[in-house]
């Protein structure tokens, strides 16, 4: 099982800027609930070249963050999308809501211990 | 603790040494587009953005475009590789060095990255110390490109500028020359020429040394130079000749320029090291206005009024007749008069 979030590598690739990493947290956090909503009327149309971008867009932003987990997933459903795998990607969409939904409290919780 | 930003692992601080050239962001995935302006800005880039291909390519192809670009692969309207090729297509000056992103790691991906015109690739997720090395390269490329561009600016100078006295050389005034007549076979409208030469100019060598008429010429140059306008241009005709193309200029205005010139020669003494000397030059005047008066026609015309003033006693002006442009007198070709 992949790990869901590593901020110490994150940080690492940050160059231990803190502060950065909260707002790309923040970034993220918005990103995520406005990704899978668009991923989801893309795939009831069935349009895998906008699935795949979408798909792709959310692999690099996860990559970034070091949300390994959700970077698989999204390989994944660029790849289905690619073979125009309605079932597989169906699938994939689910284990990505799943994994977006564990994902949210590890973000908030990197900006919102900034406690003063 | 506030944590103190933008000094990390680069040590020293920012000077305006430092300061770097602008860069475009192409990035529509908001996370990475927000961590390379953070990145790029503590690197002191001036960082423009753009949230897809078409509009990285409007930015990369105006007047503004920065030189160095880092282009994500798939972005909405257009992708990585297909604003790399269009730029490439239209390669002109300066060159943008460009630098694709990509989560991509299949080789085939890659490669086809560097194919459609990427210099280098830098894939997600990257980090601060790899981003700096492939920007220090493509750093390298844009200063190796703006020294050759320097060079060949330097040469194209040289080619067209006389090296003592720094005006305009033969080739370059006569093209000049060339080119308002041709525009005043289109358009109309008058022209003048004057031909300075400096009076009893090889008795100044003969007796003060040739460095001395050096000199003189540089200085002579410099008061010219200080009489025209920004559109007039003055070239090194010959030894210690000048000539002068004077753009929308009729018989009255030429004229009281080539008087100005004439004064401001005359009336000054010329420092040489050790004493001074006063130098008069004698002066042609030819307008064009008549539109079938060619180039060369022209230039005897006002070659032979230089002629006249230096006979007629120097230090002077003469004007051109104006129906001299079709009467024979004698020999056709331009009377060679004696310089001193």
């Amino acid at each position: 099982m992949p790990p869901l979030l590593d901020v110490k590598a994150a940080l690492e690739r940050l160059e231990g800027d803190r502060e950065l990493l909260e707002e790309l947290a923040r970034l993220f956090a918005d990103e995520c609930p406005k990704s899978i909503s668009e991923i989801r009327s893309a795939l009831n149309a069935a349009d895998f070249a906008l699935l795949e971008r979408l798909a792709h867009t959310l692999k690099g932003s996860s990559a970034t963050m070091g949300a390994e987990s959700v970077r698989q997933i999204a390989l994944d459903l660029e790849m289905s999308s690619r073979a125009r795998d309605l079932p597989l990607s169906k699938n994939l969409v689910e284990g990505l809501q799943t994994e977006i939904d564990r994902l949210m409290p590890e973000l908030k919780a990197i900006f919102e211990a900034v406690a003063g | 603790m506030k944590r103190w930003r933008g000094r990390g692992s680069l040590g020293r601080g920012t000077t305006s040494e430092d300061l770097k050239s602008g860069i475009l962001i192409a990035e529509d995935d908001p996370v990475s587009r927000r961590l390379l302006e953070a990145f790029l800005r503590k690197l002191n880039y001036r960082v423009m953005v753009a949230t897809n291909g078409l509009e990285a390519l409007r930015i990369l192809q105006s007047d503004a475009a920065p030189p160095i670009a880092i282009l994500d692969w798939m972005m909405p309207e257009m992708e990585g590789p297909e604003v790399c090729r269009s730029i490439r297509a239209h390669a002109g000056n300066p060159y943008i060095y460009i630098l694709m992103l990509t989560a991509r790691t299949l080789k085939d991906d890659l490669l086809l990255g560097l194919e459609s015109g990427a210099d280098d690739y830098l894939t997600k997720p990257f980090d601060a110390q790899e981003l700096r090395a492939r920007l220090h390269v493509g750093q390298r490329i844009l200063d190796l490109q703006r020294s050759l561009i320097e060079a060949r600016e330097d040469l194209r100078f040289q080619a067209t500028h006389d090296t003592l006295t720094g005006i305009s050389n033969r080739g370059a005034v006569l093209e000049v020359l060339a080119r308002e007549h041709s525009r005043h076979t289109r358009k109309g409208g008058p022209f003048g020429i004057i031909l300075v030469d400096l009076d009893h100019f090889k008795e100044v060598n003969d007796t003060y040394g040739h460095l001395a008429g050096d000199l003189v010429l540089k200085e002579a140059s410099r008061r010219m130079s200080a009489c025209i306008r920004a559109y007039d241009v003055l070239g090194r005709y010959g030894g210690e000749e000048f000539l002068l193309v004077i753009p929308t200029s009729n018989e009255a205005g030429t004229l009281v320029l080539a008087e100005r010139i004439r004064v401001s020669l005359a009336s000054k003494a010329i420092a040489l090291e050790q004493n001074e000397i006063r130098v008069t030059a004698s002066l042609g005047v030819a307008i064009c206005n008549d539109n079938k008066t060619t180039v060369p026609t022209l230039l005897r015309m006002c070659d032979e009024a230089l002629y006249r003033a230096k006979r007629e006693g120097r230090n002077r002006s003469a004007l051109a007749p104006a129906e001299a442009a079709d009467s024979s007198v004698g020999a056709e070709t331009s009377p060679i008069h004696s310089k001193s």
